[in-house]
């Protein structure tokens, strides 16, 4: 009796442990869409909250962050341990929403995840004093979660709907100030948008039309290359729309326009847009549609990645040029951003595993850099009340750890060694040496040059031309109780300009995020 | 994390490289204290170069691979030069990162112990004068820290053993020299600066895309392999150009060395000795290291290097007597003898056999003119006093290659070259280069001894006097011996072949001729003046000799407008900059003349028009398009109908 007990025990105890067991694999299984959830809840909780509970928007906001940021380290491990978690269900016959933590999607949703944390605890420190902190603070987060979704979307459909999101939820940040320069900058950002959003929906009809509802694939789907050879016109005329859609996000010349117009927006966003979730949204579809939809050996043969990469290498100098004749601060830094995400696009036009491993590093390296310039124009503005360039003269003396931040992130976007920016220059160049493009390297070389002359006057102005008479202070201040700025506008540019540093520095190592890049480009490609 | 270092010694060749990186930002930001303390340990850091430096050209065969130098019997046993690097030379230390930027590769072969050596001891001299010197200024942490960036760059320059990281050095290097150049921030310095930054980020970047297509053949490869890549490159010729033009900018070759003569004087004294003893060397580092030289003959590369260094030579050293600035005199010394490196790699280029001998007789070379040029830099601190001058005569004598001088040693290394390349014109053509530098030398003192008697500054010196006279001292005693003793360590017969009386005599002439010149101008200049007194006045018994002569002078050497007569600083940039203001100044006014056109209309007005004129084509045809509609919507009908 206690025997057959002790069995009955064993088995009900065996098959709760099972059930327990299946429970916590299919909720391990299902990260992604955790991932998303908590983002999302975060936004909710912020909305719910009264404008004046700040410790505890405080508190959720980080706790948010943080908390994604572990589910994301935690699928990071996965990948490396070689399971990439799914999740799918189907919303209409024939359409899923599916969630992937394959290496690309998580390569960006790290990346976009860290700096989401950065910018939160700027983002409060910044706008500490200002009004409509719950709205600001809600849309931030659901910014973030429509990023994570585009992030880990594992089909054309589910990437769509979460940038469309994306466009959303960004416009009441672009606004945020509420001043009529704002209004008007919102409602340029949302033509661009709405319009690019639009176009990406005939291409993405017309593909489901096409091929149905396929998962990405590595080097392309199958299904797509059979339909390529079927009917070329349509699949052309398909991938083009496809690109068109995500190039105004991208930034692309002529579809910029929105980027420099939105500078209007407080620095936090100006950080969100350039470098953690819209710009870098266009640019991770442009990656996602070449490589994973149709395959950069079809888009090739289909005549488009051609063009595709004179338009970014038009781009990478148009904004370069744009950018040399702008005495705002923040409106060099924009176009800058036009000039430097277009290196992604053109690493992945030019097809070939170097150069991909150059365009697809760049979006971690951009990112870095360009938060880092951002948050430091933020802290000028803050803290001097400094907009123009021709006003930095000597600020290098009276906020140094700010300028140190800021001098690494334009070295590292001229491209100077040991800087991240000269780990993605130095792969797209060889990559296009191997393709045999030998023009991008003059491209290359000319956005150098360009860049050197774009940010090293501004460097010159900041350490070594004199402060203006008059100035408060030149004394230089270190240590003591009185810091430059606040702690939290402190270390975030601090932390990402450092790791700008040691993406470069390490390059080599397996922790950067070029040996991430080569292992993305391994499922494909054999790199040397 | 697993690092290769081929002997206990290489374990020095990272700390050297990072030391200075690490005392820069307390340089910069300590104070005047704590900055001022780390500025001596950066000093004292540079002795620590000598530890490996040393340990190579210790080693038995370390100096193997300048066994080129020294007659046949050094080349015996000894083929291909292939990049310094080669399996063939000597005793080397290697240090591996393969973790670090793009796997980092670290080497002391002999010629970077060479440089390493030159590299130590004016390190120790010129950052020692420079915290005596500079401790006043107000942005002397400035100063200090981009000093130390620089010297590491330098450093790693010289111990890069594979190609990005050899960029990177080099990249740094270029951009922490600019701080030091426009240090005094006066409109002259900020002037000099923007030349010399919009020169160099422009070869910058035709080296960027010669070091990408190499990379784009081989990925991040051995600075050794380098020159094979290249030789079986497609666009090999394309390369050595690039290459060539890339670094003729550091190397001041001329027409690219207007940057030259504008920073020297405007940098402080001790950042000039090391842009002029240390930095321009780079070049030549970067064509040892980079340039398939003894590979094949590269008929253009040679043509162009040879053209370019004899016009250099000669250029720079008329160019420099017409100078009124010592240290602008130097400036164009340092250009003229960068023109002698040049003809070396062009020799190289043309002469495949050669480019052993080139190679090795180059460095030795540099080594002489980077020491001696530091300690005429360096002994500029006392211009203003009636004793400069001498402190720069036995340096200056050794530059104009004076026997038994290291000069003479130096020079005769270069002489070996021409016969190992059969070309007896170098022979002489060196000896007419150093006729040139015995003139150039000349007016350095005239100069330097005429500042002392017309403008003593006595107590403009601060503290530190004696450490002044210290590092000078010490600079001038270094350049005179350590070029003998290390050509007595790699290649005692070339030491013995340099003092045969024969040479002696070969070194002297030039010597002798030049101050006979001198000396017969003075005179010449004497009796023009007397006769000319002469036939003005009559007036004789002057006491003022020396004030007449003066006038007399100043008065011959100004233009019609009263202006001194030279060639300004920097020749070509002066008017070259002036003529793109005055052009851009009179295209912007004939822009400004041209009529004004009227205003484009804006779209919305655009469309509007373009809408109006196409509906009033509608109305036109009203009835035909109510027609055309019906018959449409007839024809979709009847298609639905039949359809279904």
């Amino acid at each position: 009796m206690a025997g057959m007990e002790g069995v009955g025990m064993e088995r009900v105890m065996g098959e709760w442990m099972a059930t327990a067991g299946s429970v916590q694999q299919s909720l391990y299984q299902a990260l992604p869409l955790i991932t998303l959830i908590v983002s999302a809840l975060t936004a909710v909780i912020i909305f719910g909250l009264r404008d004046h509970r700040r410790r505890q928007r405080t508190f959720w906001n980080l706790f948010g962050a943080t908390i994604k940021l572990a589910l994301v380290a935690v699928m990071v491990y996965a990948v490396v341990q070689g399971v990439v978690l799914t999740v799918s269900w189907p919303v209409l016959p024939g359409v899923t929403l599916r969630l992937s933590a394959d290496p690309l999607a998580l390569f960006f949703a790290l990346l976009s995840a860290a700096l989401w944390l950065l910018t939160t605890l700027y983002a409060i420190a910044y706008l500490e004093n200002s009004g409509q902190r719950a709205r600001f603070f809600g849309f931030f987060s659901l910014c973030v979660a429509a990023t994570a979704g585009i992030a880990l979307a594992g089909n054309l459909f589910t990437f769509f709907i979460f940038y469309e999101a994306l466009t959303l939820a960004t416009y009441p940040l672009v606004v945020h100030r509420g001043h009529p320069a704002a209004l008007a900058a919102g409602r340029t950002y949302l033509r661009y948008t709405l319009g690019g959003g639009a176009l990406l929906l005939c291409g993405v009809v017309g593909l489901y039309a096409g091929v149905g509802d396929q998962a990405f694939a590595p080097g392309g789907m199958e299904a797509v290359a059979a339909w390529a050879a079927e009917s070329p016109r349509a699949a052309t005329v398909v991938l083009a729309l496809l690109l068109a859609g995500v190039a105004v996000k991208a930034a692309l010349v002529p579809l910029h326009g929105w980027l420099p117009i939105a500078m209007v927006a407080p620095a936090p966003v100006s950080a969100l847009l350039h470098a953690v979730a819209v710009v870098k949204a266009g640019a991770y579809g442009v990656i996602r549609i070449v490589q994973d939809v149709y395959g950069a050996d079809l888009a090739l043969e289909l005549g488009v990645t051609p063009v595709l990469a004179a338009v970014a290498a038009v781009t990478i100098l148009y904004g370069s040029l744009r950018a040399l004749a702008q005495r705002d601060i923040k409106r060099r830094l924009a176009f800058s951003t036009v000039s430097q995400v277009s290196f992604i696009t053109l690493g992945v036009a030019m097809g070939g595993a170097v150069g991909l491993v150059g365009g697809i590093v760049h979006l971690v390296h951009q990112g870095l850099m360009k938060i880092t310039l951002f948050f430091c124009a933020g802290n000028y503005a803050e803290k001097l009340g400094i907009h123009r360039i021709d006003q930095l003269n000597g600020v290098g003396w009276r906020m140094p750890w700010t300028s140190v931040a800021f001098t690494i992130g334009a070295l590292g976007m001229i491209g100077l060694p040991p800087l991240a920016g000269f780990i993605s220059k130095w792969h797209l160049g060889l990559g296009a040496y191997q393709q045999g493009w030998y023009w991008i390297i003059g491209v290359l070389v000319c956005s150098t040059l360009l860049n050197a002359a774009y940010f090293l006057p501004v460097l010159r102005r900041i350490w070594l031309l004199p402060s203006p008479p008059g100035a408060p202070s030149e004394r230089l201040r270190l240590r003591g109780r009185r810091l430059e700025a606040h702690p939290w506008l402190l270390w975030p540019p601090l932390i990402t300009a450092l790791a700008a540093l040691f993406a470069g520095v390490l390059a080599a190592s397996p922790i950067s995020p070029l040996s991430w890049a080569e292992r993305i480009v391994e499922q494909e490609y054999v790199l040397p | 994390m697993n690092i290769a270092a081929s002997h206990g010694v290489a374990w020095w060749l990272p700390v050297l490289a990072l030391l200075p990186l690490l005392l820069a930002p307390l340089i910069g930001f300590g104070g005047p204290r704590w900055g001022r303390r780390a500025g001596w340990l950066l000093a004292a850091s540079g002795a620590l170069l000598l530890i490996p430096a040393l340990w190579v050209v210790g080693q038995p065969g370390g100096l193997v691979g300048l066994a080129g130098l020294g007659g046949p019997g050094g080349l015996g046993g000894f083929g291909g030069f292939g990049g310094l690097g080669g399996e063939a030379s000597g005793a080397r230390l290697t240090f591996e990162l393969p973790w670090l930027l793009l796997h980092v590769r670290l080497q002391v072969d002999a010629a970077s112990a060479l440089l390493l050596l030159l590299t130590a001891l004016l390190w120790v001299a010129a950052v020692a004068q420079a915290v005596v010197t500079t401790a006043a200024d107000r942005h002397c942490g400035r100063f200090g820290a981009a000093l130390a960036v620089t010297l590491a760059a330098f450093t790693t320059v010289v111990l890069a053993a594979d190609l990005a990281t050899f960029y990177f050095a080099y990249a740094t290097m270029t951009l922490a020299a600019y701080p030091l150049i426009i240090h005094q921030q006066t409109p002259q310095a900020q002037r000099a600066g923007r030349v010399y930054l919009a020169m160099a980020v422009l070869a910058e970047g035709v080296l960027l895309s010669a070091v990408l297509m190499i990379a784009g053949a081989a990925g991040n490869p051995q600075l050794s392999a380098v020159p094979e890549i290249i030789a079986a490159h497609p666009f090999s010729d394309w390369l050595v150009l690039l290459l060539g033009v890339g670094f003729a900018v550091k190397a001041g070759a001329v027409p690219l060395h207007v940057w030259l003569p504008l920073a020297h004087p405007a940098a402080p004294i001790p950042a000039s000795a090391l842009l002029s003893g240390l930095l321009v060397k780079a070049a030549l580092v970067g064509w040892l290291r980079l340039l398939p030289l003894g590979e094949a003959v590269w008929p253009t590369f040679a043509a162009a290097a040879l053209a370019v260094a004899v016009v250099t030579v000669l250029y720079a050293n008329l160019v420099g007597l017409t100078q009124r600035r010592a240290k602008t005199v130097l400036a164009y010394s340092t250009v003229s003898q960068m023109g002698l490196l040049i003809a070396m790699v062009g020799l190289a280029a043309l002469v495949p056999a050669a480019a052993p001998v080139a190679f090795a007789a180059a460095l030795l070379f540099a080594v002489h003119h980077g020491l001696a040029k530091g300690a005429l830099f360096l002994s500029c601190a006392f211009a203003g006093r009636r004793s400069a001058w001498r402190y720069a005569l036995l340096p200056a004598l050794a530059l104009a290659g004076a026997p038994l001088s290291s000069g003479a040693v130096a020079k005769a290394g270069l002489k070996e070259v021409g016969e190992a390349a059969a070309l007896e014109a170098l022979v002489l053509s060196l000896s007419f280069a150093s006729l040139l530098t015995t003139l150039l030398m000349a007016r350095l003192l005239w100069l330097l001894y005429r500042q002392g008697v017309e403008s003593p500054q006595e107590g403009e010196q601060r503290g530190g006097e004696w450490l002044t006279r210290a590092t000078v001292l010490f600079t001038v005693a270094a350049s005179l011996t350590v070029p003998w003793l290390l050509a007595g360590r790699c290649c005692p017969t070339l030491l013995s072949a340099a003092l045969q009386p024969s040479a002696l005599w070969a070194a002297a002439w030039p010597l002798l001729l030049g101050s006979a010149l001198v000396v017969a101008a003075l005179f010449g200049g004497y009796a023009l003046w007397r006769r000319s007194l002469k036939s003005r006045s009559g007036n004789r018994g002057d006491d003022h000799t020396r004030d007449r002569i003066r006038d007399y002078i100043d008065s011959h050497s100004r233009d019609s407008r009263g202006q001194p007569w030279t060639v300004p600083e920097g020749d070509w940039i002066k008017p070259a900059l002036l003529g793109g203001v005055r052009l851009a100044r009179r295209l912007r006014r004939l822009w400004r003349r041209a009529p004004p056109r009227p205003p484009l209309p804006a779209w919305g007005v655009v469309g509007a028009r373009w809408s109006a004129a196409i509906e009033s084509r509608l109305v036109a045809l009203a009835m035909a398009g109510a027609l055309f509609l019906v018959l449409v919507l007839g024809i979709s009908v009847l298609g639905m109908w039949a359809g279904r």
